[in-house]
């Protein structure tokens, strides 16, 4: 009983924070059967660690440091079954009437992708509206190394989407 | 297009996802890399004590009990393995805290990574000797003189001390050829993860530095 309805709670929490998942397994695979395998893994691990989680950081923290520890760390090409892909729809397929969006969309992720791991999760944080002191606690870089960071990452960015829209 | 001006549009990607069902994966084994070393890891376990049970059981009911001392080296040996395996074990179980911050997990998969690299190496070139001598042991003990033999026994043409002295030359080869064959097969198994992880933390680093 107790179980059931912590397991109600966790699929519950998921589904409220299942954007951040999906971005993160964006950022981190290219191709959709890795981000499959990617998001299933993050399911698995966040599932793992939930009887750890004891409230006292918010889930969205605890879930950020799990999904990108499971990206960063736990890269691997798999081959995956097929069973789900249906229902898993990533983010650059959801614009489907604004064409001009879905590309300037889909070249920010391919920009992203091309940005090296770490910096990845930095530019994903400052998107998200994160503070630095948030990204401190995600990431444990100190707030004045993830502001040059985020000025580099930025040039980087800004020139990798120039690149792409004038190359496409 | 400016990168502040991509935030809203970025947000709006949560509003047009559709719902996931997320519950099937509950009961999904991970794949992560060191859950692949645990299973790995139970499944060599497995096959060590179903192996070294069946050896022992052979030397204890056959031959009338003759050999029953070869079936405790075997114990013996089987109960080194299993040190063996609960030292990597014990290391993979630290290896990783997925739900600390992610520079301190990187680190920390780093630094026990690498401790568990250097005890399979280390593990893997001292089990050479240790074979050799309980062979060694095995032939001078229980084999009839004038039969096959693997190494050179005291008899009448060989003096103890040569015996001893040939033993060692060949154990001196086994040890050092061991040590880089095994040294090679880790750097393969695990250097390049290793590689890219110090790289991801090196990342993370150098910022600080220049900060």
């Amino acid at each position: 009983m107790h179980q059931n309805a912590s397991q109600t709670e966790f699929l519950k929490l998921v589904e409220q924070h299942r954007g951040i998942i999906i971005k993160i397994c964006a950022i981190y695979a290219r191709q959709p059967e890795e981000r499959e395998d990617l998001f299933q893994e993050v399911i698995v691990q966040l599932w793992k660690a939930w009887p750890s989680f004891k409230g006292l950081s918010k889930f969205s923290t605890w879930l950020y440091r799990i999904a990108l520890n499971t990206s960063i760390s736990g890269l691997r090409k798999k081959k995956t079954d097929l069973v789900y892909m249906d229902q898993l729809h990533m983010p650059e397929s959801g614009y489907e009437e604004d064409n001009t969006r879905k590309e300037q969309l889909g070249a920010l992720y391919r920009a992203i992708r091309q940005l090296p791991e770490i910096d990845r999760a930095v530019v994903m944080l400052f998107l998200e509206d994160h503070s630095y002191e948030e990204m401190e606690e995600i990431l444990g870089i100190s707030q004045g190394a993830l502001r040059v960071k985020m000025a580099r990452a930025k040039e980087k960015l800004k020139r990798t989407i120039q690149t792409i829209e004038h190359g496409a | 297009m400016e990168l502040e001006q991509l935030k809203d549009m970025w947000k709006e990607q949560d509003q047009v996802s559709s719902p996931i069902d997320v519950q099937p994966f509950l009961g999904k084994k991970s794949k992560s890399p060191i859950a692949i070393m645990k299973r790995h890891l139970n499944f060599e376990l497995f096959f060590v004590l179903v192996s070294y049970g069946l050896v022992i059981a052979f030397y204890l009911i056959a031959f009338s009990g003759r050999f029953a001392v070869v079936a405790g080296m075997y114990i013996v040996i089987g109960l080194l393995f299993c040190l063996y395996y609960y030292k990597k074990y014990r290391l993979l179980n630290d290896m990783e805290c997925m739900a600390c911050q992610v520079k301190s997990n990187l680190g920390q998969q780093v630094k026990t990574l690498e401790r568990y690299v250097r005890f399979y190496w280390l593990a893997g070139t001292a089990i050479l000797p240790i074979i050799m001598i309980f062979f060694y042991w095995f032939e001078y003990t229980f084999l009839s003189p004038g039969g096959a033999r693997i190494f050179m026994l005291p008899s009448e043409t060989v003096s103890m001390p040569a015996s001893l002295g040939n033993l060692a030359i060949w154990i001196t080869i086994a040890t050092i050829a061991g040590y880089y064959v095994n040294r090679w097969y880790v750097k393969k198994l695990y250097g390049k993860h290793i590689d890219k992880l110090k790289q991801m933390l090196l990342q993370m680093e150098d910022e600080t530095i220049a900060s």
